[in-house]
């Protein structure tokens, strides 16, 4: 087998790894997409992971968590709004901090810019800027409605 | 009636000309780029996404007036993104698909005809969604990205089929093109 076929072969071990160690254990694409961006570098914008790098090499390392942050980015892109503030309201209620100050500072901030692939086409990075932007515009409403509804109990 | 279809073809036709004529110009610095856009099909998928009747079902049902409206506007602003990027894609084809071509004498006359006629049925349906979507919002324009999509699809292959024809260039040729190594 050639090298290439080789490497292609062990990059796609380390993808699994990730998959099955990492990703398997965050629940929603959104939350997922989070924590592999935390992984790349603000300035070089190279992914590291020190288990991943050792394991393997951070040459393989890189390749893989950059394949599976485009690949969960592209199906972040893809679904339905519905799910999106689904997974939103996920996120937000996992966040160490109070719910209505991840909304605040996700509308301010706009963090989730920073969370797609180096290598992601414009257009789809703008229909996902769009549509968290509307998610969050539906979450904060949902939660207006919620503490203005009359309590059951 | 027949005039206004009349002049909106010779409009759509000099758009047509003046950016062959712009992109030629232009020097081979993005050229790589270019070729590898250029090629890649519109997606599918994404357009269904942008248009997508659901997501206006949802925020409907889910969110107030004032909500509705940003969401309305930002599909807006997205759709027309997408129409920007599916046409200027489509025009960065032709122009390879035109400049690879030129000088080949294993070209058909009738197939390039075709091409040409793909291409601005293509930009004509183009400008009905961009109307439908600025006059009616995205999703009342939805039906419309079909006929696009199908045109550009076709365009898409068309074009494929005709490059690949042209076996005495080669893929290195194309390269050249775009690298400005020869012209």
């Amino acid at each position: 087998m050639s090298q290439a076929g080789t490497t292609r072969m062990v990059v796609d071990d380390a993808i699994q790894d990730i998959k099955n160690r990492t990703l398997a254990g965050i629940s929603g694409d959104l939350s997922r997409l989070v924590c592999l961006a935390s992984t790349r570098d603000y300035n070089t914008g190279r992914y590291h992971h020190e288990g991943l790098g050792s394991h393997f090499s951070e040459e393989v390392a890189e390749f893989a968590l950059e394949a599976c942050h485009r690949e969960v980015f592209q199906q972040l892109t893809l679904i339905s709004l519905e799910d999106l503030v689904g997974q939103l309201e996920s996120y937000v209620r996992s966040a160490s901090a109070k719910p209505a100050e991840v909304i605040d500072t996700w509308e301010k901030l706009q963090p989730y810019r920073v969370t797609v692939p180096l290598e992601c086409e414009p257009l789809s990075a703008e229909v996902f800027f769009s549509n968290i932007r509307t998610a969050l515009a539906i979450v904060r409403f949902r939660r207006m409605r919620d503490s203005k509804a009359p309590r059951s109990s | 009636m027949l005039l206004s279809i009349g002049l909106l073809f010779i409009a759509l036709l000099l758009v047509w000309a003046l950016r062959i004529k712009k992109s030629s110009d232009q020097n081979g610095e993005d050229s790589q780029g270019f070729l590898i856009e250029g090629l890649s099909r519109p997606s599918r998928e994404l357009a269904l996404r942008i248009f997508s009747k659901q997501d206006w079902d949802f925020v409907c049902k889910e969110a107030g007036s004032e909500v509705q409206k940003v969401f309305l506007e930002e599909r807006r602003s997205v759709s027309l993104l997408w129409l920007k990027h599916t046409r200027s894609a489509a025009g960065r084809l032709m122009n390879l698909h035109r400049r690879v071509a030129r000088g080949n004498i294993e070209l058909k006359a009738s197939s390039e005809m075709k091409l040409a006629a793909n291409y601005l049925s293509f930009l004509s349906l183009c400008a009905i969604l961009e109307i439908l979507i600025r006059a009616l919002g995205p999703f009342r324009a939805q039906k419309m990205t079909g006929p696009v999509l199908g045109v550009a699809a076709e365009l898409w292959s068309m074009s494929e089929k005709l490059l690949s024809g042209l076996t005495s260039l080669g893929h290195d040729r194309i390269d050249a093109v775009w690298t400005g190594r020869s012209t």
